[in-house]
């Protein structure tokens, strides 16, 4: 019965096996203790991005949990994007890995003009509408924390957190998080939750076992 | 004797000293008072207007520095909102913080090369500083070009973090040995989304300029650290005064207003304010100096003045209670002198008069007999002078009693010459009652003896009189005259009435009736060839005004004067000369003007003036004629004559009282005892007990019977005569009058 099935789903299977353990896969998952919210919890539960007390964090808070170590750097990485509608960035934490492309493309009417002081990449994209082509991009080639502005729209805000590591995850506002396909050995994991903190565990992964971590 | 005298002059003497002493005492001490208190008002001004001066420059400067702080501020919360601004000062990047804030605050920057028209109140920023939340500087990347000053980060950090107010500090930077001041505004810039504090900007400004430099006397300079700048000030004495600015300002319980201070010698008024009360920055005090070098000259020259004022006014005052002292001492010494001489003079006159005092007795005598003489004889010439007046009168009397008669008799012969008439009662009657107010006239003429020597009296009864009535009555009354006798002459008088109703006089209808009859004959005199006669009356303001105006001949300007006169006349024999003269006595009783006017060939009019009568209504209630206005009395009549006693008696009945008749007076005591009275009305001359001797009699046994005394010599007569007469009424006696007499004689017992 098995033979009759379409090669196609055959490749699938295959696929999935071999790359289960080829690559040893392991996973974890777990639970981030995040901070209070900074204000009434929002129906919709997206999050935006604010500072209090030059610290930078999502409200509702949501954690990036990431693991730390060395991987081998892929030959090409896809591109990610960062787009602005409705006066507002769609994802306003995205995770990146160092060397990752983001696009900031524009479905409002309106200019937007984005732009960032941070460290890790400092750029300015000037005004740009939607019709703009090419789509405004630019390489995050530094790890670290980049924070967003539009010059025109001062309470557009996102961060852009550029990591060392392919394997990285955002939790939920609730602080549940889950990280599969990752490989077996011993590893730092990380949790960011704002500006100022960033959590870590020493963790040891086995092949095809998975593990529970909470950040207290 | 003269030891005494110099005694007494040694006393004067004495007093004047005294005198001038206290004198000057008073004047010294207070002109002392009033010099003490014009110098210290004086001082006091001085020190106040230097004060306020103070105060003034101070407000202003205060006043624009708040203007730049308000200016800034709002600046500062636009920062906030640049979201360039916010981004580089999260991720403290100082770069693009400067550059961002050099692009924002490009219009308060002194960059150089733009040349501030007005310093003080649009001055621009010599230098600008960020510092963090924390109060750190952060500093300029690439310091600024060396050419201008660059104070010290340390000294613009404000440790503890940044407060949420605008903060004003100085600070002192030293180039190239010289020291300048520079105000430093720290204010903070504070997110508007969440309110905190991102940190602050820090201006560097000049130091605004307190005003009054034109003013030589004033120097101003900013004490910080306990080092005073005071750009015109030497280098020398700058040090002495701040030692002196920072002991004052760091004095126990707070620092004062002001100080005295001497700089090269010359005293100083030294006024500090602080300019930035609560900063956390450095304590910081404007300093004004005003030299007092000007004021004290001034105050000297004053006090020169003053004294000389008071040198003056105590010469002055010297010289007056000298002359006071003399004036006032001169009568005292003089008295003291003339007390010495009186006393011989008086026991001289004492003498004297002890002589004189037996002549004066003789004399006195003398001309007590003189006087005496000189009385009766006067008694004797005004005796015969009434006698000729009153002969005089008595013709007078006779002219009027004709012209009353004349109606009478006038009527009566037409009623003679036509007895068909008789058969018209209308007629008949209304010369009747033409006759019987002549006649009543002619009663009331007798009675008018007096007129000309008496005047209105209390006693007399005025009653209400309608003048259009009466003139009406008294033109019938004269037709004879105007009409009749006229025609008989062969002219032709015409008579126009022009009478408005008027309000009631009080008045003798039949004495003005009189007066208007004489006045009618007269105008018709003067008229020998015919004319128009006008009467007319009407009301003018509170009185009424009757005319009587003819086209006569009118009067020469001497006749104009004199007609009022008595027994001047123009009408030779046929005149008495007292009509007119008893026309003002009667108009003048009546408290009225009688006026004329008349031109030779035009005519006369005689305008006469009466008082309205103001109690009128309650006259006519009091002397109503219209019934009998009393209850039914019992009434004793005592009279001699048996008409006179029967017309009484008769009129009495009529009003429904009771009437008992005697014949003489003692017949009238003897009804009186034996019956009952309300009232008694007697005759006064009777045959042995005459009716006022009975009227004393009957108040002896009932004296509050009211008594009536009728007498045909009543006008003679003054009731003051009669103590026990409670009315006095004259002969003949109407009904009217003899009610009017009973309700005063009841209400008067």
């Amino acid at each position: 019965m098995i033979a009759m099935r379409s090669p196609a789903l055959l490749l699938c299977l295959w696929l999935f096996f071999f790359a289960g353990f080829a690559r040893a896969q392991a996973v974890i998952e777990g639970h981030v203790k995040l901070p209070k919210p900074h204000a009434a919890q929002v129906v919709n539960m997206r999050y935006e991005v604010v500072t209090n007390g030059g610290v930078i964090a999502t409200d509702p808070p949501v954690a990036v949990v990431y693991l730390e170590g060395h991987f081998p750097l892929p030959a090409s990485l896809p591109r990610a994007q960062m787009p602005q509608k409705d006066l507002a960035f769609v994802t306003p934490l995205l995770a990146i890995q160092t060397g990752t492309t983001v696009e900031f493309p524009n479905y409002d009417d309106t200019y937007h003009n984005i732009f960032s002081y941070s460290k890790a990449k400092r750029f300015d994209l000037g005004r740009f509408r939607s019709d703009e082509k090419p789509v405004p991009s630019q390489l995050f080639d530094r790890p670290g924390l980049v924070s967003l502005h539009c010059d025109i729209h001062d309470f557009m805000r996102a961060i852009i957190l550029v990591l060392d590591t392919p394997h990285f995850t955002v939790s939920d506002t609730a602080g549940s998080y889950r990280l599969a396909g990752l490989p077996a050995g011993r590893y730092t994991l990380k949790a960011w939750v704002d500006s100022k903190t960033t959590l870590e565990r020493s963790v040891e992964l086995n092949n095809g076992a998975t593990l529970r971590v909470d950040f207290p | 004797m003269t030891s005494q005298r110099l005694l007494k002059k040694a006393g004067v003497g004495g007093f004047r000293v005294k005198l001038l002493a206290a004198m000057m005492l008073v004047l010294f001490a207070i002109t002392a008072a009033v010099l003490w208190l014009a110098q210290r008002n004086a001082e006091a001004a001085v020190e106040r207007n230097l004060q306020n001066e103070f105060q003034s420059r101070l407000g202003f400067l205060l006043g624009s520095q708040e203007t730049r702080r308000a200016a800034i501020a709002e600046r500062c919360r636009m920062l906030a909102k640049s979201v360039r601004i916010r981004a580089a000062l999260e991720e403290n990047d100082v770069e693009d913080l400067y550059l961002n804030a050099k692009v924002e605050l490009r219009d308060l920057l002194d960059d150089g090369r733009q040349q501030a028209t007005d310093d003080t109140l649009s001055p621009r920023a010599k230098f600008f500083r960020f510092l963090n939340a924390n109060g750190a500087v952060m500093p300029q990347p690439g310091s600024g070009s060396p050419s201008r000053p660059e104070p010290r980060e340390s000294q613009l950090a404000i440790p503890g973090g940044v407060p949420r107010q605008q903060q004003i500090g100085y600070i002192a930077t030293e180039t190239r040995g010289s020291v300048t001041l520079q105000e430093v505004i720290a204010t903070p810039i504070i997110a508007t989304d969440t309110g905190e504090v991102l940190g602050a900007i820090v201006l560097g400004f000049k130091p605004a300029e307190i005003g009054g430099r034109a003013i030589g006397e004033l120097e101003s300079g900013i004490w910080l650290g306990g080092r005073l700048q005071m750009p015109a000030m030497p280098a020398a004495s700058m040090a002495a005064l701040s030692g002196e600015v920072t002991k004052a300002v760091s004095a126990p319980g707070g620092p004062g207003e002001s100080l005295v201070v001497k700089v090269n010698g010359v005293p100083n008024l030294l006024f500090y304010k602080m300019l930035n009360p609560g900063s956390r920055f450095p304590p910081a005090y404007q300093v004004c100096l005003f030299s007092l070098a000007g004021s004290i000259a001034r105050q000297q020259r004053l006090r020169w003045r003053i004294i000389g004022w008071g040198a003056l006014i105590l010469l002055a005052g010297l010289a007056a209670s000298e002359f006071i002292s003399r004036r006032l001492s001169a009568p005292v010494a003089k008295l003291a002198e003339d007390s010495a001489e009186n006393l011989v003079q008086r026991e001289r006159a004492e003498v004297a008069l002890d002589l004189s005092r037996d002549e004066l007795l003789v004399l006195n005598a003398e001309l007590q007999a003189a006087l005496a003489t000189l009385k009766a004889t006067q008694q004797q010439v005004i005796q015969q002078e009434r006698l000729r007046a009153l002969g005089q009168m008595a013709s007078g009397i006779a002219h009027d009693f004709n012209n009353a008669l004349m109606p009478i008799l006038g009527f009566c012969e037409l009623l003679l010459l036509g007895p068909e008439t008789l058969g018209d009662t209308q007629k008949t009657t209304h010369y009747l009652e033409i006759m019987q107010t002549a006649a009543k006239d002619a009663a009331s003429i007798v009675g008018r003896l007096r007129e000309f020597y008496r005047s209105h009296t209390d006693d007399e009864v005025l009653l209400p009189v309608n003048l259009k009535r009466l003139v009406e009555q008294t033109v019938t009354l004269t037709r004879p005259k105007w009409k009749d006798q006229a025609q008989a002459n062969g002219v032709t008088v015409r008579i126009k009435l022009a009478l408005d109703a008027t309000p009631p006089v009080a008045g003798d209808e039949s004495a003005l009736r009189e007066a208007l009859t004489n006045l009618i004959f007269n105008a018709v005199d003067a008229m020998p060839a015919g004319g128009t006669l006008t009467l007319g009356a009407r009301s003018e303001g509170e009185s009424v005004v009757l005319e009587i105006a003819d086209t006569g001949t009118g009067m020469s300007e001497d006749v104009r004067k004199r007609c009022l006169e008595p027994f001047f006349s123009t009408k030779g024999e046929r005149g008495t000369g007292l009509g007119l003269s008893m026309v003002f006595g009667i108009v003048k009783r009546h408290g009225g003007m009688l006026d004329l006017r008349s031109e030779p060939g035009k005519g006369t009019t005689f305008i006469i003036t009466l008082p309205q009568d103001q109690s009128a209504s309650e006259r006519v209630t009091a002397a109503s004629d219209g019934g009998p206005a009393q209850r039914p009395l019992r009434i004793l009549v005592v009279d001699d004559e048996p008409q006179v006693r029967d017309l009484l008696i008769a009129s009495l009945g009529t009003d429904g009282h009771t009437v008992e008749a005697a014949n003489h007076g003692v017949d009238g005591l003897q009804h009186f005892l034996a019956g009952k009275f309300d009232l008694v009305v007697t005759d006064k001359a009777m045959p042995g007990m005459s009716g006022d001797q009975m009227a004393t009699a009957i108040k002896q046994m009932a004296p509050r019977t009211p008594i009536i005394l009728l007498t045909g010599f009543g006008q003679f007569h003054d009731k003051k005569e009669f103590p026990d007469i409670d009315v006095l009424a004259s002969k003949p006696i109407t009904i009217p009058a003899l009610r009017n007499a009973i309700a005063t004689a009841l209400e008067a017992a």
